[in-house]
């Protein structure tokens, strides 16, 4: 096997016949790209410390899709990824912010509307991880309709689409998945 | 806990949300579970509860459900005095139920039951009120309401007519109505509506599928069904067609209008109903709604909500432009058309009546159903249109064709410096229907009005923004809109003309033109004005003569799709007499002056302008023919016709007196000429900023007045007041600044420059 990390189209390929270890892969090519967009996303002074997942994940498509000749088909798979790998690159922002200045562990995560807003938005980072790895310990599906709601800021019917089930299995697990964070968060705090 | 009690979990919290919040906790205990899971379903019940935004519509008390499953209810057997025969469907409000009445005679009715909300009893409240109204409608085309009462169970319900028909859309299509057949069924539905309007009732619901189209006697006869029912429902209700429990939009926003699409948004009067209609206009015209279903779903609520109350709805023709090629045939054939030709039929002058019943504010569609079907009458008998194209549109092209016209007007010298003027908002201003492909291009496009906005940026800024947005542009189909797409390219064209780009200018503006073509066809009055720019910019790029090839055969076209007369062909002629007259080409251009005068005189005061350009011209001509006296008289004239006309400081007048000034130093009367061109210079510095093309051309011949006067000084003074005020406003690398500049050097010679002269002059080559 070569050490130098696979281009992204052979990741894909890989990933889309189903090879968990190439999902993993996956985020971590992502994640390089992902962090240098969301840096300058992060530096822009206009929208403070607030991430906007939507723009982020789109613009990162977008870009991925030119710079490395991925077609559509392959989208499906990217947000799926891409919604793992933001997640991770909030924590460690977070996490590395919270190193920086003492105390104020909150970042606040902008989502455009209420609709996309995670119902924790002064939670600290750490409790808020703790609570979705817990969720994606009992609950792998709900976990999985969380982040590419939350953190990939994909509309219900997108996540239906991507996950392949129904809107109204999406929205159950959407409302089964808040109520269980926030009572894990609840216990937390 | 094992998994077995996590899957348990998640199936009660929902089964148990079904259940009346003060029985889940004895229900959950009657289900055999373990005391784990029970107290874990209640806990994450809780924390459900109170999260109440995401939820406005908190499902207190759904009807009671045989079996507790959750598989559907099933057809109840009466509701109040009606058997119920089947299921006819079901919506985002309720179920419709085919039933029979058999007292006190045999009539089969539709029945609508509401799905209970919080206030049920208001709902019915509220029936009772509008049933009045209700009941006095009697049209052909509106199914009436019959009845109305409350199932056992508690949930409103409503009997309507039964009508056995299909949603008119579909119809049509099935049918293969033309578009005439089309637009007089569609004429008979805004009289429905109109009658109830003039009842006091608005639909609020209007689509195809509460539009059905039956046949009587082999003719198709449409009716309005489900009247007054959103408004019996009310607001607590209608707001629930919006909004599940999980935030999902179930209802129709594609025929909601703007008012209507905010949350909590109740100030509706009948022209919603208008709007509605016209949405259901477009789809009957074009086969396509005017914002794509998907996308209008895929950015949730809020996404929605701004597109339905911001996005511009595109052209039919635009619209039909964009759908793939094999749609359009068959949207075409269902309308006994071929492609090119419905288009065409489209985008002549139809198109404009959708366009202006959704319109964004109210103020601005039609003000009643009537009005509209009046247009359509208008329409098919070839009476001329109240619908017109958007005025903002339509005021910004008007605003660049006046500054092209007064471009003209003046000394070709400084012709460059115009172009431009007109700036390119409007063309910036982008439609967000599909945010992935638009993002990219908004990003571009942001730049490049940051860019246009603040033309005194240093140069490399501006180019980068330019130049990202012109390569967007001209790789072809990234821009999501070719619309916009083609009128950024022509605003890219006139940055570039203004930083003294010409080649660059002719290259975008040919793009623009490309574009334009393809979505307009040739005889577009947009495209013609395109082919003007081109011929514009290749006059200006030094390829004269091929500028005027241009220009003679899009003055012919103009005479021809628009005829002799209009803006836009006194215009072209205007162009083309600047670029005769910059050839040197004289009594070709008094030919071509003698046409627009004449053209001048026909349309009368309102087009004045024209006819103070057109006299203007000539007098240069006579200037040129070295008939100086001649062209004095005649400027003497145009000056005080138009003082008369519109007062000593209108644009003409000013315009005018600039160009007698230009006569005095021509006829070396240079005294003259300052006391004729300060004073008009002043008082368009005044009405003008630094960078009005009149301004721009006025401070030239002044300063040109008062170094001929021997008032070398005053000369060196007013070019550095005019030049500190340009620099606030354009680049460096502007024509209009480097002119100056030029005049400046001139007129202090070997003289060292003070420091603010030298700051003055600092980056000007």
């Amino acid at each position: 096997m070569s050490q130098t990390p696979a281009p992204l189209t052979v990741l894909f390929d890989q990933a889309r016949d189903g090879r968990p270890a190439s999902r993993e892969a996956l985020v971590d090519a992502l994640y390089d790209r992902l962090r240098a967009m969301a840096g300058s996303f992060l530096q822009d002074e206009r929208s403070g410390h607030t991430l906007q997942p939507t723009a982020l994940v789109n613009e990162a498509w977008i870009h991925l899709a030119r710079s490395d000749n991925l077609d559509e088909s392959g989208k499906t798979l990217f947000l799926a990824a891409a919604a793992t790998t933001f997640r991770r690159l909030l924590i460690d922002y977070a996490r590395q912010r919270n190193a920086q200045k003492r105390g104020g562990g909150a970042l606040r995560i902008s989502f455009e509307d209420a609709e996309h807003a995670l119902p924790f938005p002064d939670a600290s980072v750490e409790a808020l991880n703790a609570a979705l790895e817990g969720l994606e310990a009992k609950y792998p599906r709900q976990h999985q309709v969380v982040e590419l709601k939350y953190f990939a800021g994909l509309p219900v019917r997108a996540i239906a689409e991507v996950l392949g089930v129904s809107e109204r299995t999406v929205a159950n697990d959407l409302d089964f998945s808040r109520a269980w964070l926030k009572a894990r968060m609840a216990e937390a705090s | 806990m094992p998994d077995h009690d996590g899957d348990q979990i998640y199936r009660f919290f929902h089964r148990a949300r079904d259940q009346a919040p003060a029985e889940r906790e004895a229900w959950l205990r009657r289900q055999g579970l373990s005391e784990a899971v029970v107290v874990e379903v209640l806990q994450l019940l809780a924390g459900a509860a109170r999260e109440s935004v995401l939820r406005p519509v908190e499902t207190g008390a759904l009807p009671p459900r045989v079996g507790g499953g959750l598989g559907v209810p099933p057809i109840p057997e009466k509701i109040g005095p009606y058997r119920v025969i089947s299921k006819l469907g079901e919506g985002g409000l309720g179920v419709v139920y085919l039933a029979e009445r058999r007292e006190p005679m045999v009539q089969r009715v539709a029945l609508k039951v509401v799905k209970p909300g919080s206030d049920s009893a208001a709902a019915l409240a509220r029936f009772d009120q509008e049933r009045q109204a209700l009941a006095i409608m009697a049209h052909p085309n509106i199914a009436t309401i019959l009845d109305g009462g409350q199932t056992e169970g508690g949930s409103p319900y409503f009997v309507m007519e039964y009508v056995q028909g299909a949603p008119i859309t579909r119809y049509c299509d099935e049918k293969r109505l033309t578009i005439r057949e089309r637009l007089e069924l569609f004429m008979s539905v805004c009289d429905a509506v109109q009658h109830a309007h003039h009842k006091g009732v608005i639909h609020r619901d209007l689509k195809p599928s509460n539009i059905l189209v039956t046949e009587v006697d082999r003719r198709p006869v449409a009716k309005v069904i489900d009247f007054g029912i959103a408004k019996a429902m009310g607001p607590g209700l209608g707001s629930q067609t919006m909004y599940t429990e999980a935030g999902l939009f179930v209802g129709t926003p594609e025929y909601m209008s703007p008012e209507q699409a905010g949350v909590g948004a109740f100030d509706v009067d009948t022209r919603a109903d208008v709007y509605s209609l016209g949405v259901v206009l477009y789809e009957l015209l074009v086969g396509v709604l005017p914002f794509d279903s998907q996308s209008l779903r895929a950015e949730g609520i809020a996404g929605l909500q701004k597109i339905i109350r911001e996005s511009d709805a595109p052209r039919p023709s635009t619209r039909l432009r964009m759908a793939p090629a094999d749609r359009v045939t068959l949207i075409a054939e269902c309308r006994r058309e071929a492609p090119d030709h419905l288009r065409s039929e489209l985008g002549r002058e139809l198109e404009w009546i959708p366009l202006m019943a959704i319109r964004k504010d109210r103020n601005e569609r039609y003000a009643s159903a009537r009005e509209l079907a009046e247009d359509i009458g208008n329409y098919l008998e070839g009476r001329p249109l109240i619908a017109g194209p958007e005025s903002a549109a339509y005021r910004a092209r008007k605003f660049l064709r006046r500054h092209k016209a007064g471009v003209i007007a003046s000394s070709i010298v400084l012709l460059s410096i115009l172009l431009g003027i007109g700036a390119t908002v409007r063309s910036l201003l982008i439609r967000a229907a599909d945010l992935d492909r638009t993002r990219q291009a908004l990003r571009a496009s942001a730049e490049l009005i940051d860019a246009l906005s603040d033309e005194t940026a240093d140069d490399a800024k501006f180019e980068n923004s330019l130049n990202k947005a012109a390569a967007l542009i001209e790789s072809g189909e990234n821009w999501p809109d070719l619309d916009s797409a083609a009128d950024i390219a022509m605003g890219c064209a006139h940055a570039y003309n203004n930083r003294g780009r010409h080649p660059d200018a002719l290259r975008l503006a040919k793009r623009g033109l490309e574009l334009r073509q393809r979505l307009y066809g040739d005889d577009h009055v947009v495209t013609l004005d395109a082919r003007q720019n081109v011929a514009l910019y290749m006059f200006l790029a030094g390829r004269m003569n091929e500028s005027l090839e241009v220009l003679r055969k899009l003055l012919a076209d103009d005479i021809r799709v628009l005829g002799e007369d209009e803006d836009r062909t006194l215009n072209c002629r205007q162009t083309l007499i600047g670029c005769l007259i910059g050839l040197n080409r004289i009594e070709e251009a008094d030919k071509e002056v003698q046409a627009l005068l004449a053209a001048g005189q026909r349309r009368g005061p309102a087009a004045r302008d024209y006819l103070v350009d057109a006299q203007l011209l000539r007098c240069e001509i006579l200037v040129r023919q070295h008939k100086l006296a001649e062209a004095i008289a005649l400027a003497d004239r145009t000056i005080a016709e138009e003082e008369l006309a519109n007062g000593p400081n209108s644009r003409a007048a000013l315009g005018a007196r600039r160009v007698r000034g230009v006569m005095a130093l021509e006829a070396r009367d240079y005294a003259q000429a300052v006391a004729i061109l300060i004073p008009t210079l002043e008082a368009m510095n005044e009405a003008f900023s630094a960078r009005d093309p009149y301004v721009i051309l006025c401070t030239a011949v002044s300063i040109d007045s008062l170094a001929q006067n021997g008032q070398l000084e005053e000369a060196v003074k007013l070019a550095e007041r005019q030049l500190r005020r340009l620099r606030q406003q354009l680049g460096v690398q502007s024509p209009a600044i480097q002119e100056l500049a030029k005049r400046l050097r001139e007129l202090l010679g070997d003289k060292p420059p003070t420091p603010e002269q030298a700051r003055l002059l600092s980056g000007i080559s």
